[in-house]
């Protein structure tokens, strides 16, 4: 096949993949997707499934290495939050729990500041997995990611009531969705959001 | 009628008129029907999460939403690289089963395209399968106008390369069987 124009090789692109339609209740089906996730967003607070990871970082606010001058970076699966200096890794003082859905977390802390991240399962909304957002979080944007922002003392079931979080809406494959978990003692929400925006990168 | 209800009426009117070629470009960046499918899915998934937003013009929305979303893919899938069983007796059912040679010959431009460099597939898909200007190619893709027009350039030029190179290898195939 030779190409000699760009209107040639339009119309030999659209012609190989002629034959990949889309389904007939594609829209039916998103629109049934955005009301369970707005359900979701809606459903009352109480049920964040996210404690039991969180208990095994918050024993992390003792648990200290030696600080460093150089920023520190947060990293789970392909995610990055890089912090300022004056934070430094802090070991887990307990595993997080075997129990837990939710894949690797790590933190950081400094002048009692604590930093945690952590990233969920893999879920499509509305199904076992999916960790419901307290009624009344407001929705943020950081930086491209649209998120919740979860004040401190939200919801009694979380350990660590002072944390503020961020709870970012990954895109998982397969269509699903990854909460990434961004949590903070110390810091004002208005912070922890800018922290966020400025400083996370995926790779 | 609710807004809640002219809003899903507007979208599903969008959804109706731009998922063929979403998926089309989505199928030729991510290489399966499957994976593509799950891509424009989210994409509208999105676009309709911020209809507010996206309303005045959902197809340049939704265009930067799959390029993003294809993106996140490849990064995921370098990190996580799976070898599924087809893969690996790929080669032994070329030879042994003339429908995936059929199969592969009806996508030769697709397969071509494929072996492009990623920002020339992806300005080629924008440009020429979802009808793109430059400047919304240039904004989908957060790229400049110009290096959209050269790598445009770049990728046809290539493109022809490829498939004369490979419909050489073909005769050479076809005269070496006669």
């Amino acid at each position: 096949m030779a190409i000699s124009a760009e209107d040639e090789f339009r119309l030999a692109l659209r012609a190989e993949v002629s034959d990949v339609v889309a389904s007939d209740s594609l829209a039916a089906t998103v629109i049934a997707r955005h009301r369970r996730s707005r359900r979701r967003r809606r459903r009352a607070a109480g049920s964040l499934t996210l404690g039991t990871a969180i208990a095994g970082i918050g024993v992390l606010l003792g648990a200290t290495g030696a600080p460093g001058p150089r920023p520190v970076q947060l990293h789970v699966s392909s995610y990055t939050l890089t912090l300022p200096g004056r934070y430094h890794l802090a070991r887990p003082a307990q595993p997080i729990s075997a129990a837990s859905q939710h894949k690797v977390a790590a933190a950081a802390a400094a002048d009692g500041r604590c930093v945690s991240m952590q990233l969920t399962a893999p879920f499509s909304p509305g199904t076992t997995g999916d960790p419901d957002i307290p009624r009344g979080a407001p929705e943020v944007t950081v930086g491209p990611y649209h998120a919740w922002l979860i004040p401190g003392g939200c919801s009694t079931r979380i350990p660590l009531s002072r944390q503020h979080q961020l709870v970012i809406e990954m895109s998982a494959p397969h269509g699903q969705i990854q909460d990434l978990v961004i949590g903070a003692s110390g810091l004002s929400p208005a912070a922890l959001t800018a922290l966020v925006a400025r400083n996370l990168s995926s790779s | 009628m609710s807004r809640s209800d002219e809003r899903e009426e507007a979208f599903t009117l969008f959804a109706e008129t731009a998922s063929a070629s979403l998926l089309r470009a989505a199928y030729v960046l991510l290489g399966t029907r499957e994976e593509a499918e799950d891509a424009v899915q989210l994409t509208l998934l999105r676009t309709l999460r911020r209809w507010d937003r996206a309303k005045n013009a959902p197809a340049a929305y939704s265009r930067a939403v799959l390029v993003n979303i294809c993106r996140e893919h490849w990064r995921h899938g370098a990190r996580h690289p799976e070898v599924t069983g087809l893969a690996a007796d790929a080669g032994t059912l070329a030879v042994v089963t003339p429908f995936t040679d059929a199969v592969d010959r009806r996508r030769v431009l697709v397969g071509a395209l494929r072996r492009l460099p990623v920002v020339q597939r992806e300005v080629l898909v924008c440009r020429y399968l979802l009808d793109a200007t430059v400047a919304e190619t240039a904004a989908a893709l957060s790229l400049p106008e110009g290096t959209v027009k050269s790598a445009a350039s770049r990728g046809l030029g290539q493109l022809r390369g490829l498939l004369s190179a490979d419909e050489k290898e073909a005769r050479r195939g076809h005269q070496r069987r006669g």
